[in-house]
């Protein structure tokens, strides 16, 4: 079978690469920025890698126009990334085939794909079959790939140019970083005023781990320009702590993937129980500064 | 301006039961609305329309009484006119076959300036339909929207993606997926709701659009768990809470995690 990925960001190689060893298949890929295709090429045997302005939806469709000119995937695989999901969706346009995204596991049986994906913002994981070709999105954190290093070329496909007008403003590097933390503070509605999150900050640091909160604290009270969940990140760390957050599914869809739950509500009735392996029933008000002399 | 609006009635996830016993979804005892980020989509269509003049044209695959009810929603907030594009077993039907069908009905009716959508829907939140209309008509795409204005016959848009902000400045034709950090959708009123009661949409069989529509070949749906340990312990008193906090920090060293 041949697959085609598109890796818009470093961190998704490995799981680009997990996602062709589950299905026992190399892997050719698409980037368009030359740290990734460098960091690939350690990994896939070829990586296609354009140089772009600056990332727009026109650029990609030129790109993957040019290499379907030269390949014909059965698979076209990207990350469930605004840019990825958007990748996929111009890959089946251009190539006239269906997609589906949020895989979380996949096989082949008598050249029928059968995959799992989540549906119903994430509460709910469907088995569906379907034949190629096919575009698809994996869901973070469920395919890990070897470390195994080859040698594989980068083949420059150069500029493209698309004459559209824009700009770029990078994420401000803070050094809090919940994608990549191996443990993670969140705060939710719990948590009653903006200095609260600072004991949800000392927190974090003392674990030295990262922090974020739900939506609402972020989207509709404004108190940071980030939160986990089904619209913004979704991480996967070793341990999740969730402070006065209720538990609602667009946000868990963005953590429930990490290794351990813990919760601390006040409400035994908050859905988060449910899906904790410690929860502590209180104030969280008493119970943060009891936590915070435990760690010094 | 003419603006299509493609919208999906979907299920309020926040309200998922599932059988205790097959772990299957109870569907029918979950309400149903048209997706959050699809009311955006289409509050950015009105006000456009507001300012501009031109009109906004609704559309939702599916059954005349259900669908039908939430373009006459849709209707309620100002939309101009709407399409049903009537399709048995619409909740299977595939991605590939309702994205063509919209791209077709876009092409019979248009030529639209925008087709705005949802940035994803509830239940499946793919995302995919915004490019791939975009690319089957052939004309620009930005998904995730969180802030939108036109001017001077340019759209200028703000999004949100994971390694930083990026802003566009698109002339039309284009589609454009909006999120629903775009604005507060209006809520119609009584009167909007009773002056619209008469307004009449017009039905196409999605047969008449594409040929063989396709669907999902889905085997099992079940509710999602992780197996989780679940030890809960009250925390109210001084005692309870230095017990417990005790016993998880033991249980997370026993662990690995810290």
């Amino acid at each position: 079978m041949m697959i085609l990925g598109y890796i818009p960001d470093e961190e998704w190689i490995n799981q680009i690469l997990g996602f062709g060893e589950a299905l026992n298949n190399d892997v050719e890929v698409l980037t368009t920025n030359n740290e990734v295709a460098e960091a690939a090429e350690k990994y896939f045997p070829t990586v296609y890698s354009f140089e772009l302005e600056m990332f727009n939806l026109t650029a990609v469709k030129k790109a993957l126009k040019k290499i379907l000119e030269k390949i014909k995937p059965d698979i076209f695989i990207s990350p469930c990334t605004n840019k990825g999901r958007a990748a996929s969706g111009t890959f089946m346009g251009l190539y006239k085939c269906s997609g589906i995204s949020d895989i979380v596991n996949i096989e082949v049986v008598e050249d029928v794909l059968k995959l799992e994906r989540l549906v119903y913002g994430g509460t709910a994981k469907a088995s569906v079959k379907t034949g190629i070709p096919i575009a698809l999105c994996i869901a973070p954190g469920y395919f890990k790939g070897s470390s195994k290093k080859i040698e594989g070329k980068i083949v420059e496909m150069g500029k493209i140019e698309t004459g559209v007008m824009g700009e770029f403003r990078a994420k401000e590097v803070t050094g809090n970083d919940p994608t990549k933390a191996d443990i993670v503070i969140v705060a939710g509605r719990g948590v009653k005023e903006k200095s609260d999150l600072n004991m949800i900050i000392e927190l974090a640091d003392k674990l030295k781990g990262a922090w974020s909160v739900t939506r609402p604290l972020a989207a509709d009270y404004g108190w940071t320009d980030s939160w986990v969940g089904i619209s913004g990140l979704v991480i996967t760390p070793k341990l999740y702590i969730g402070i006065g957050v209720s538990g609602q599914p667009h946000h868990m869809m963005g953590a429930r993937n990490s290794k351990i739950i813990i919760a601390i509500n006040k409400d035994p009735e908050a859905p988060i129980f449910e899906e904790a392996d410690y929860g502590l029933v209180g104030d969280l008000y008493k119970i943060i500064p009891v936590l915070l002399k435990k760690i010094k | 301006m003419k603006i299509l609006v493609p919208i999906k009635l979907t299920y309020d996830v926040s309200q998922m039961k599932f059988d205790a016993k097959t772990l299957e979804p109870i569907l029918d005892a979950v309400p149903k609305m048209i997706g959050d980020a699809d009311k955006c989509a289409l509050e950015e269509a009105l006000k456009i329309k507001e300012k501009y003049g031109g009109e906004v044209i609704i559309t939702s695959i599916g059954d005349s009484k259900i669908h039908g009810k939430i373009i006459r929603d849709a209707f309620a907030m100002g939309a101009s006119s709407g399409y049903l594009i009537k399709a048995e077993k619409f909740h299977e039907l595939d991605i590939y076959t309702v994205g063509r069908s919209i791209a077709k009905l876009a092409l019979r009716t248009g030529p639209y300036d925008f087709i705005l959508i949802g940035s994803g829907s509830s239940d499946t939140h793919s995302s995919y339909l915004p490019p791939f209309i975009a690319t089957l008509l052939d004309i620009p795409a930005v998904i995730g929207a969180d802030k939108l204005e036109y001017r001077d016959d340019i759209i200028h848009i703000t999004c949100t993606y994971e390694d930083g902000i990026y802003k566009y400045h698109i002339k039309p034709p284009a589609v454009i997926s909006v999120t629903t950090e775009a604005n507060m959708p209006r809520i119609p009123t009584i009167r909007d709701i009773l002056r619209t009661k008469k307004m009449k949409f017009e039905e196409i069989s999605i047969n008449e659009l594409v040929e063989n529509p396709t669907y999902i070949d889905l085997s099992k749906i079940s509710k999602y768990t992780v197996e989780r340990k679940k030890m809960i312990l009250e925390a109210d008193s001084k005692e309870e809470i230095e017990d417990g906090v005790e016993k998880i920090f033991k249980a997370l060293k026993s662990e690995g995690v810290l």
